[in-house]
C-alpha cells in the first residue's frame, strides 16, 4: 500500500531527479559555450585587477566569479562546480527559508534562473563586460542564503543587528545585501525598529556611495552587482530577467512559504524551471560551430576547422573566413574553397546585439594573414572593452611575438601564467605561411577599418608581392570580391610565380568567366580543362533555360545548386557575398 | 588600547624579524647588481618614497639591501621580491643626507646561495620636489577606451588617489592643466557625449562650452599664463590612422589647429588672426616664465585627405604677449626650424625659473608618444633669442633612450622634470623623474617608486599620460564634477 507520504516523497525525488538530469543535459550541450566563457572571461592576477573590482560594490564576488570562471577551460570541471554550487543553494535555501518536504523543491526555481542566465546570452557572450559573470551570482546568492539561515537561527531581537550587518555587507554583496535584508524583514511582521531598518536600507546605497563609491554612477550603485547588458550601442533588459526573478522568487518564498506544502509543488517547480530555461536558452548550430572553429584555429588545428565547417549547412561570415584560413594552411584553397562554399548567412541574433566577424573570429584571422599590427590593435581594443581575457592575451602575445616585441610578449604571457590552465603557455612559433604573408606587403596608413571586407580588400591588393602564398591569396580574394580588375592583375602575377604547377580548378573557372564576361582587356591566354569549359557552357545554358521557363530569381539558385553549387560561377552569380 | 597597540606592533616587528634571513657565505660579485627599476646612480629628492627594487633576474629567491650614509647610519631592507624599505626609516635617512650620497649594498639569494654585488650610489639632492604628480592613466588603446581617470600621486608615499574617473560619466577625461603646479586653478577637458571643459578658478568649478563662433572646435591643450588670468588653448581637429607594418603603430595628427586665448575675468575666448591661420597648424602653447612670450609649435597644413604625414614638421615658434592688454605681438619668430632638419618639435615647456626650454623632438607629426624615436631636448632660454642651428647639442644626454621619451613638465623650483617614457617595453608609458642641476645637467632618471615595483608595473595594464607636478593635494570634488559633467548646463565662452 502506497502511503500519502511516500507519494509526496516520490514526486519530490522524481522532480528533483528530472531537474538534475535536465540541468546536466543543458550544461552538456553548452560545453562549447562554457569553454568560450572561460576564453572571454577576464581574471588577472595581481593587485590592480583586485582593487579595480573592489572599487565597486559587489566587486568581491565578481573577483571570486572571475577566478572560478578560469575552470571553465575544462567545461566538465566548470559544470561540476556550478552543479555543486546549485546543490548547496538547494540545501541552504531550504534551511534559510525554513522549507520542509515538498516545499524545498521551490528552490529549483532560483536554480533554474541561474542556469538560464548562463545559456541565454547568445552573441552577448562576445560583447558583455560583466566581470565574473559565470559564477558571481550563484556564489553570492549561496552566501546570502547562508547568512539568512544564520540570521534566522538567532533570536528575533537580534534582527536589527543583522540589518546593520546587511548594511555593512553592501560593498561585498551589492544587491544581494538588499535582498538579504528584505527577506529577513519579511520573515516576521515588521516592527518599528525593522521599519527603521528598511529606511536605512533605502539609504544604504547612497551612504556607501558617499563613503566609498563616488566614482560609480548612482544608477549602478543602487542595484550594484545585478548584471546589466549594456554596450555603447546596445542594451538588453531581457537578459537581466533571470536575476530579477531570483530576487522576486526569494521574496515570494518568504511571503508564501506556508502555502508551499503541497505534493504537486515539486512537479510544478521542476516543470516551470525546465520550461523557463528552454524558453530563454539560446541555441543555434552556427553559434557553437563558430566557437569550435575558433578553438581549433587558435590551436592551429586546421583540419578540425575544415571538418567542423563541412558539417555546417549555412555557414556564417566567421565560419567562411576561418574555413578559408584553414585552406590556406592545409593547401588547395583555389581548388576547394568554392566547392566547400563561400555563400554566407547572417548570424541568428534575435537580440540584435552588434556582434560580427570582428568580435568572433578576427582576432585569429588577422594574425594568420600576417597582419600583426591590425591583430594587435584589434585584440587590444576588444580587451579594453570586454576585459583582457585569455583569448586576447594569447593573441596579443602571438602578434607581439611575431613582431619581435619580446618585452611586450613577456607582459601578456606573465598574466596568462597566472591562469591555472595556462601556466606553461608560450606563443607558438610563427608559421612560415604567416611570416611570408607578413613580409609580402608594404607599410601603409589605414583608417579605423576593422571588418571582414577590410581583410578581403587588403589581401586582394597583395598581387604585386613576390610571395607565392600572397599571390595565391590575392588571386583568391579578388575572386571572392568578384573584382575582375584585381583578378587579372593577380592572375598574371600568380601564373608567373607558380610556373610548372597545375592551374587550380576555381582559378580556371574564374578565368573562363572573366575572359567571357568582364570588360577588361584580356591579357592572357591560358589552357583550361575541357570539362570545366563544357561545364561553364552548361551553366549558362541551364541558367538561360530556367529564366526562359519563367522560374523566379529566388528559385533558380536552388534549382542549380546541386549541379553547380561548387563552382565559382555559382558563387559569382548567386551567392550572398561578404561586403566589398 | 595603547597596550594593545604596542603588543600588535611588537608582534609585527617580531614577525618581520622572524621572516628576515641573514646574508651568509655570499659569493662576492665584481659587477653592480642588475635591479628593477634601475636605481643605480640616480639622483633623488629628500622626501621621495622609498626606492624599493627587485633583482632584474626573476630567478632570485630573495633580495637584500643595506643603504648606508656617510655617517654610517644604515637602513636594511629584505624580501622575497622587493627590498621593502621601512618608509619612516627611509625618510629619516634621506632627510639627514641632502647634498650627500648613499651607498647601497645589494645581495641576492639564488639556488646556489647568496651573491653580494658591488655597492652602487644614490645621490640625494638638496633640491626639493613638489608634493605630488597628477596624471591620466588609461589603457594604451586606439579607438576605444574603457576605464580611465585623472589620478594624484603623493610622491613621499605610494598613495594614489583618483580625482575623477570616466566611470562617473560616459566619455573620455583628457588634458588637465594647473597654473604652475597650483592645485587651486585647474583646467580639465572631457570628450564624448558630455564633452566640456571643467575650469576650477580659486577653487570654484564650472563646466564650459568652449566652442564659439570664432573658433573651429573645442579647446584642447591648455597652458596657464603665470599671472593666472589667461589660459592659452589650442583648438584641434585631430585624426588618427594606423600603420600596417611600421613599428610605430599609430599616428595621431591634426588636420587643422589654431590657438585661442581665454580671459578668465571676461569669460572671453580671444581669437588672434596670426595664431589662427588656415594654412598653418598651431598647437601646444606655453608661456615663458615672465609671461611675456608665448611659445608654440606650428606646421604647414597638409591638403585635406592627404596621408603624407611624414611631411608634417612642426617648428618651434614664439610671439610676444602683453598680459596687460591680452594682446599678442605683430610677428611670429621661428626659434627652431625643425622642418629643415626633417624633424618635428612638440610640447615646448619653459622652466618656471626662466632658465630653460624643454621640448620633444621626433621625425614628424605632433603626437610623439607613439614614436619610438622621440627624445627630449633642453635649450637654455638665452639661446632662444637666435634661431637654433645646431639642435643636436641640446639633446639631453642622460635621460633619453632608444625608445619614446615624451610628455614632460617641470617642478615649481625647475630642478626636477617628470616625463613619460616607453623604455621599459615599448608599449606602456611609465613616469620617470630627473634632476636638472644649476648648469642644466640632467641626472639619470628614476622610475616612479612603488611599494613592489615589479608586481605593480607588471600587473598594470595602463599607461601614464600628461604628468604634471602639484604643490599640494588637489582636493577635487569629484561628485560635483560628475554632476556638472552629466548636466546639460554649460557656461558658454564668449568668442572675440
Amino acid at each position: 500500500m502506497i502511503t500519502k507520504s511516500k507519494i509526496i516523497d516520490v514526486l519530490l525525488y522524481a522532480s528533483l531527479l528530472i531537474f538534475i538530469v535536465f540541468a546536466v543535459f543543458i550544461l552538456c550541450i553548452n560545453q562549447d559555450v562554457l569553454y568560450t566563457a572561460h576564453e572571454r572571461s577576464e581574471f588577472l592576477i595581481g593587485a590592480h585587477f583586485f582593487y579595480d573590482l573592489m572599487a565597486k560594490p559587489f566587486g568581491l564576488f565578481q573577483y571570486i566569479g572571475g577566478w572560478l570562471s578560469q575552470f571553465l577551460y575544462n567545461p566538465v570541471v566548470g559544470s561540476c562546480m556550478l552543479l555543486g554550487i546549485w546543490g548547496l543553494i538547494y540545501i541552504v535555501g531550504g534551511k534559510a527559508f525554513k522549507l520542509k518536504g515538498s516545499a524545498t523543491a521551490v528552490m529549483l526555481l532560483p536554480i533554474a534562473f541561474l542556469l538560464t542566465s548562463l545559456v541565454d546570452l547568445g552573441y552577448w557572450i562576445y560583447d558583455f563586460t560583466v566581470r565574473g559573470y559565470w559564477f558571481s551570482q550563484s556564489v553570492a546568492y549561496l552566501v546570502m542564503l547562508l547568512l539568512l539561515w544564520v540570521a534566522r537561527c538567532t533570536p528575533r531581537r537580534w534582527h536589527l543587528v543583522w540589518y546593520v550587518i546587511g548594511l555593512g555587507l553592501y560593498p561585498f554583496f551589492g544587491w544581494f545585501a538588499m535582498l538579504f535584508v528584505i527577506c529577513l524583514i519579511l520573515t516576521e511582521k515588521p516592527t518599528w525598529s525593522e521599519i527603521i531598518g528598511i529606511v536605512l536600507l533605502v539609504f544604504t546605497a547612497i551612504i556607501w556611495r558617499a563613503l566609498l563609491y563616488s566614482d560609480v554612477k548612482m544608477e549602478e550603485v543602487v542595484m550594484a552587482g545585478l548584471p546589466r547588458f549594456v554596450t555603447p550601442s546596445d542594451q538588453n533588459d531581457i537578459l537581466s530577467i533571470p536575476f530579477w526573478l531570483v530576487g522576486v522568487v526569494s521574496i515570494l518564498i518568504v511571503l508564501a512559504g506556508k502555502y508551499l506544502a503541497n505534493k504537486f509543488v515539486p512537479v510544478v517547480c521542476a516543470i516551470a524551471g525546465i520550461i523557463f530555461t528552454i524558453s530563454f536558452m539560446y541555441r543555434d548550430n552556427n553559434y557553437t560551430a563558430e566557437m569550435r572553429m575558433m578553438r581549433s584555429a587558435e590551436a592551429d588545428k586546421w583540419g578540425e576547422v575544415l571538418d567542423i565547417f563541412t558539417e555546417s549547412q549555412k555557414p556564417t561570415i566567421s565560419m567562411v573566413m576561418l574555413k578559408n584560413l584553414a585552406l590556406m594552411n592545409e593547401g588547395g584553397i583555389l581548388d576547394r574553397s568554392f566547392k566547400m562554399g563561400n555563400d554566407i548567412n547572417g548570424i541568428y541574433n534575435p537580440d540584435s546585439v552588434h556582434v560580427s566577424f570582428l568580435e568572433i573570429a578576427s582576432p585569429v584571422t588577422y594574425y594568420n594573414y600576417g597582419m600583426f599590427n591590425e591583430g594587435f590593435r584589434l585584440n587590444f581594443e576588444c580587451g579594453e572593452q570586454t576585459g583582457f581575457s585569455p583569448i586576447y592575451l594569447k593573441m596579443l602575445s602571438r602578434c607581439a611575438f611575431a613582431n619581435g616585441e619580446l618585452e611586450v610578449v613577456d607582459r601578456f604571457v606573465k598574466l596568462l601564467h597566472g591562469h591555472p590552465y595556462y601556466r606553461d603557455w608560450q606563443p607558438a612559433p610563427v608559421a612560415e605561411n604567416v611570416k611570408e604573408l607578413h613580409n609580402s606587403y608594404k607599410d601603409e596608413l589605414t583608417g579605423v577599418e576593422n571588418s571582414d571586407s577590410y581583410v578581403i580588400n587588403s589581401i586582394s591588393c597583395w598581387y604585386d608581392s613576390d610571395s607565392k602564398v600572397a599571390s595565391e591569396q590575392a588571386l583568391f580574394f579578388s575572386m571572392l570580391r568578384c573584382d575582375s580588375r584585381r583578378f587579372w592583375a593577380s592572375l598574371k602575377h600568380y601564373i608567373n610565380l607558380h610556373q610548372g604547377e597545375e592551374f587550380p580548378v576555381h582559378a580556371q573557372e574564374a578565368y573562363i568567366m572573366y575572359y567571357d564576361k568582364s570588360p577588361e582587356e584580356k591579357k592572357m591566354r591560358l589552357p583550361v580543362s575541357q570539362d570545366i569549359y563544357d561545364n561553364y557552357n552548361k551553366f549558362w545554358a541551364t541558367l538561360e533555360s530556367l529564366i526562359k521557363s519563367g522560374m523566379s530569381q529566388k528559385e533558380i539558385p536552388d534549382k542549380m545548386r546541386d549541379e553547380f553549387g561548387g563552382t565559382y560561377w555559382y558563387y559569382n552569380i548567386f551567392a550572398k557575398k561578404i561586403a566589398r | 588600547m595603547r597596550a594593545l597597540s604596542i603588543y600588535i606592533l611588537s608582534l609585527g616587528v617580531l614577525l618581520i624579524t622572524a621572516c628576515s634571513e641573514a646574508v651568509s657565505n655570499a659569493k662576492q660579485e665584481a659587477s653592480l647588481p642588475e635591479i628593477f627599476p634601475d636605481y643605480t646612480g640616480v639622483t633623488i629628492p629628500v622626501g621621495i618614497a622609498p626606492l624599493n627594487f627587485c633583482m632584474d633576474d626573476r630567478s632570485a629567491l630573495m633580495v637584500d639591501a643595506v643603504v648606508t650614509d656617510g655617517k654610517g647610519r644604515e637602513l636594511h631592507g629584505q624580501g622575497e621580491e622587493t627590498t621593502g624599505f621601512d618608509i619612516d626609516q627611509w625618510h629619516d635617512l634621506i632627510a639627514n643626507n641632502p647634498g650627500d650620497s648613499l651607498s647601497v649594498l645589494v645581495s641576492a639569494k639564488y639556488e646556489d646561495g647568496w651573491h653580494t654585488y658591488q655597492p652602487f650610489t644614490i645621490y640625494v639632492s638638496r633640491d626639493a620636489m613638489d608634493y605630488g604628480v597628477v596624471y591620466r592613466k588609461l589603457e594604451p588603446g586606439y579607438e576605444v577606451y574603457s576605464k580611465m581617470g585623472i589620478y594624484e600621486r603623493e610622491l613621499s608615499t605610494f598613495e594614489e588617489t583618483p580625482l575623477i574617473e570616466n566611470t562617473q560619466f560616459s566619455g573620455c577625461v583628457n588634458c588637465h592643466s594647473f597654473n604652475k603646479c597650483a592645485p587651486t586653478d585647474m583646467s580639465l577637458h572631457i570628450r564624448g557625449k558630455h564633452g566640456t571643459t571643467l575650469l576650477r578658478l580659486d577653487g570654484e568649478m564650472k563646466a564650459y562650452n568652449t566652442k564659439t563662433d570664432n573658433t573651429m572646435g573645442l579647446c584642447v591643450y591648455p597652458y596657464w599664463h603665470p599671472g593666472g588670468r589667461y589660459i592659452m588653448y589650442s583648438v584641434n581637429t585631430t585624426q588618427q590612422v594606423f600603420h600596417v607594418r611600421d613599428s610605430n603603430r599609430i599616428e595621431v595628427y591634426d588636420q587643422a589647429s589654431d590657438l585661442a586665448l581665454y580671459d578668465t575675468e571676461k569669460n572671453e575666448l580671444i581669437n588672434t588672426p596670426l595664431l589662427a591661420r588656415k594654412s598653418v597648424m598651431e598647437t601646444f602653447p606655453s608661456f615663458s616664465a615672465d609671461g611675456k612670450t608665448l611659445y608654440f609649435v606650428q606646421a604647414t597644413a597638409i591638403p585635406e585627405g592627404s596621408k603624407e604625414l611624414r611631411n608634417i614638421h612642426y617648428n618651434l615658434c614664439s610671439i610676444a604677449f602683453d598680459s596687460e592688454t591680452g594682446s599678442f605681438g605683430e610677428k611670429i619668430d621661428t626659434i627652431l626650424m625643425a622642418e629643415s632638419l626633417n624633424k618635428t618639435v612638440t610640447m615646448p615647456r619653459p622652466s618656471y625659473d626662466g632658465r630653460f626650454m624643454m621640448f620633444t623632438m621626433a621625425d614628424y607629426g605632433q603626437f610623439p608618444i607613439w614614436h619610438h624615436e622621440a627624445d627630449l631636448y633642453m635649450v637654455p632660454t638665452s639661446d632662444l633669442k637666435q634661431p637654433i642651428t645646431d639642435v643636436e647639442k641640446y639633446r639631453m644626454p642622460v635621460v633619453n633612450t632608444d625608445d619614446t621619451e615624451s610628455f614632460h613638465n617641470w617642478s615649481t623650483n625647475s630642478r626636477w622634470i617628470v616625463f613619460s617614457s616607453r623604455r621599459d617595453n615599448g608599449l606602456f608609458t611609465r613616469l620617470y623623474f630627473s634632476h636638472i642641476d644649476e648648469g642644466g645637467k640632467d641626472s639619470k632618471p628614476f622610475l616612479m617608486p612603488q611599494a613592489n615595483p615589479r608586481r605593480y608595473y607588471d600587473e598594470l595594464f595602463m599607461s601614464y599620460n600628461v604628468p604634471d607636478f602639484v604643490t599640494a593635494p588637489v582636493d577635487f570634488d569629484d561628485i560635483k564634477a560628475e554632476k556638472l559633467i552629466n548636466s546639460t548646463e554649460r557656461v558658454q565662452m564668449k568668442g572675440r
